[in-house]
């Protein structure tokens, strides 16, 4: 035979086993699925509120998150559906919704508070019965958010505002309101700016990250900054008036104090969102994935099936109370489609690989920003130096993986004491810097290999922390000012730039030193920082 | 006999021939399955058939191709099921529970796997006494599976067995 002919066949019958596996997936599944206790461990699983009515709809199970949302005891009597959705709402549940529509209401829980939610339903049909899923979302972390932004906003004399994806102003504070009426009245906000692109503005509503543009307001000038919150579909601008800093030198120091504190508290506040971009990053690249690659799409299904359910299967508790042989036979299964994935090459199975890879790093950022989500203070304490350079290398892995660069870590790990978040985003800063001097170097260049080197020098009683790169380098001119505020080579600023780095070292007994032999000769950062004391 | 065991066989015909001898293989046993997917059951009388024919075409001796067929397995079946293997550090204690955990832990993702009956007997550290109990009486399978077992562990072997009835009886030291 041919060694071509063995191949067609080889592949042929490979092809014919995928979709029988395929298919014994589905009948497991079906068949778990089947079993009324499965389903119950999974919706009792789940995040959201959940409430499955028949098709009468009349109750027939509410899980145990819409228990904790109505503060009633697990198991207990529910009050009748239609008592618990707040009665001014604009549409009740209990009259014809429409399936895969987000109705923003709130629930009246036992105590008569009042949760904002998303709810939204869906139909399915077991056994030609029509049964309805209604799905809520607790929206109360995400009005705080809205809230706090609202405070901070409130009593700032800088001019903030929040515009919805259409650009429309939803929300301005008084210093805003005072400034754009004296100015221009008539205008509409965004033809302020003629450097920055309307739509380019519209985008970060949808992908986040930021953009800056220095306009004039009556008689004074103004960088407006753009920062794009994707979870809200909005865009916050805060305006920092710079007049000042034109007009006078001697004063520089001061505002430019004011200015850091002020950029500080926004960075600090921002940050859990500032992840959050990340996994949105994530989450898109991956649908460029399934839509370039049209036939894998039956793949993607299953291999979304397959992620989602593995996840499932890997928490404990969900597991010990399961069906155990039929759970594990599907495990099994589940592990065998995704190892033949791995170990067949096509650009079929590419995509799927790259598919299952990019949601467990999905699960990763997610796991790193909870444990930073919660700690918005500025307190010092003391933790270990490798934890935090792996989350942040975590964050940033996307990025890093996408441009094929040679990670390499020499770390001697180290207790150190300091404020947790400036940290990792100072480290965080150095990796983005590092990893967009490559950028631009293989644009250049095109050198065969690129690299972080990551490593520690340890001291009496402070460690160094040195993040190296072979990108594009900085010649000395940019060095001598890289410090200073507002000084960028970037176009887009990164909110919590160099400048608020080294302030923030200063703060925590440590010091930042970016070292480079020149463009074209890489560049280090070198974080020296306090030791914890035993 | 569960896919899986397919699936290995496959690959160690490939690993020790090539593409085509597979194909081959598939082709002169004429059998009626030619894909085999790892939960499903097959007759296993298809395994045979074609473990014949393999025999056959290369000339090779049934015992030894057997034993090296097993130690070969055993390396695969520890690979799919690593989370049942990591939790031992040495063949001896994992040998003990083959029968109580393992193989019920295989029959539990396996549905429908029929796997062979063996009583275990320590010795010493060193020293155990193993007995294999199945209708499909393959004993160089068991002695390839055991080979593949220490170097699963990095350790050298040396066994005997004998037949004991319908049984075989393993006498087997690691170091
Ligand atoms: C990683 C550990 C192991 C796994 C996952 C495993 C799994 C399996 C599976 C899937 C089968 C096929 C059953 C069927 O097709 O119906 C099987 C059969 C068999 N296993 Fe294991 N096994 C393991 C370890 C061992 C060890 C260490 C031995 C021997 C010392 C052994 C001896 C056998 C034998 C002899 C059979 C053939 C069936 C028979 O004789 O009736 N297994 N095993």
């Amino acid at each position: 035979m041919l060694n071509e002919e063995i191949l067609k066949k080889k592949l042929d019958r490979e092809k014919e086993a995928r979709l029988l596996l395929e298919g014994e997936i589905e009948k497991t599944t079906r068949e778990l699925f089947q079993s009324n206790e499965f389903l119950e461990n999974i919706i009792d699983s789940l995040q959201n509120g959940i409430l499955i009515l028949n098709s009468n709809r009349e109750l027939v199970k509410a899980n145990k998150t819409f228990y904790q949302m109505m503060n009633i005891e697990y198991g207990d009597d529910l009050p009748p559906v239609e008592s618990f959705i707040w009665e001014d709402c604009e549409s009740k549940p209990e009259h014809e919704l429409e399936n895969g529509v987000d109705y923003e209401l709130y629930l009246k829980n036992i105590d008569g508070q009042f949760i904002p939610v998303y709810l939204s339903q869906s139909t399915i049909t077991n056994n030609k019965n029509e049964n309805y899923i209604l799905s809520f979302k607790d929206l109360s972390e995400i009005k705080k958010i809205e809230n706090d932004f609202a405070s901070f906003a409130r009593f700032n004399p800088a001019p903030i505002l929040r515009l919805n994806h259409q650009g429309k102003i939803i929300q301005m504070n008084p210093s805003a309101e005072k400034k754009l009426s004296e100015s221009h009245p008539e205008k509409s906000f965004l033809d302020l700016f003629k450097k920055t692109d309307s739509q380019e503005i519209l985008n970060l509503s949808k992908n986040g990250g930021s953009l800056s543009e220095t306009i004039l307001l009556g008689n004074e000038y103004y960088v407006m900054s753009f920062k794009g919150i994707p979870e809200l579909n909005y865009i916050h601008v805060y305006g920092f008036n710079i007049t000042q800093r034109i007009k006078s030198e001697t004063e520089k120091q001061e505002l430019q104090d004011e200015l850091v504190k002020q950029a500080y508290s926004q960075g600090v506040a921002e940050n859990a969102i500032q992840v959050l971009h990340n996994i949105g990053n994530v989450l898109t690249s991956i649908m460029g994935k399934i839509t370039t690659k049209n036939e894998s799409e039956i793949l993607n299904r299953n291999t979304q099936l397959l992620s989602q359910m593995a996840s499932k299967l890997e928490s404990p508790e969900f597991r010990q109370e399961m069906d155990e042989n039929k759970l594990k036979q599907l495990g099994a299964l589940m592990k065998e489609l995704s190892s033949y994935f791995q170990s067949h090459q096509s650009i079929f199975f590419e995509a799927n690989n790259y598919i299952a890879k990019e949601c467990k790093h999905i699960g990763d950022i997610i796991t790193t920003q909870q444990q930073y989500a919660n700690l918005k203070t500025q307190i010092k304490s003391k933790f270990s130096l490798e934890g935090i350079i792996q989350d942040c290398v975590v964050m940033h892995e996307h990025r890093i993986q996408k441009r094929n660069i040679n990670l390499i870590f020499d770390i001697n790990d180290a207790e150190v004491f300091v404020e947790k978040i400036g940290l990792s985003q100072t480290i965080s800063n150095a990796i983005v810097n590092a990893v967009e001097a490559m950028d631009e170097d293989y644009a250049l260049f095109q050198k065969d290999y690129y690299y972080i080197v990551i490593y520690t020098k340890r001291n009496e009683d402070s460690v160094e922390l040195f993040i190296e790169d072979n990108g594009i380098g900085i010649e000395e001119e940019v060095l001598n000012n890289l410090f200073k505020y507002g000084y960028s080579t970037k176009e887009r600023g990164s909110g919590f730039g160099l400048h608020n780095c080294a302030n923030y070292m200063k703060n925590n007994g440590g010091k930042i030193e970016i070292l480079s032999g020149g463009r074209g000769q890489g560049a280090i950062t070198k974080l020296t920082l306090p030791m914890a004391k035993e | 006999m569960k896919g899986i065991m397919f699936n290995i066989f496959e690959s160690f015909i490939i690993k020790n021939f090539n593409d085509e001898a597979w194909e081959e293989i598939l082709e002169d046993s004429c059998v009626d399955e030619t894909v085999f997917i790892s939960p499903r059951s097959y007759d296993d009388n298809i395994f045979a058939t074609l473990l014949n024919t393999a025999l056959q075409l290369k000339q090779l001796p049934i015992e030894k191709t057997l034993v090296s067929f097993g130690r070969f397995a055993f390396s695969k079946l520890a690979k799919h099921s690593h989370h049942l293997v990591e939790k031992y550090d040495n063949p001896i204690s994992l040998l003990e529970e083959l029968d109580g955990i393992i193989h019920v832990e295989v029959r539990k993702i396996f549905k429908g796997a029929e796997t062979p009956k063996f009583i275990a007997k320590r010795i010493d550290d060193e020293n155990l006494e193993l007995t294999y109990i199945s209708k499909r009486n393959l004993p160089y399978l068991v002695e390839g599976l055991i080979y593949g077992l220490a170097d699963y562990f990095g350790k050298d072997v040396s066994l005997k067995w004998e037949q004991d009835l319908e049984n075989y009886k393993f006498h087997i030291t690691f170091k």
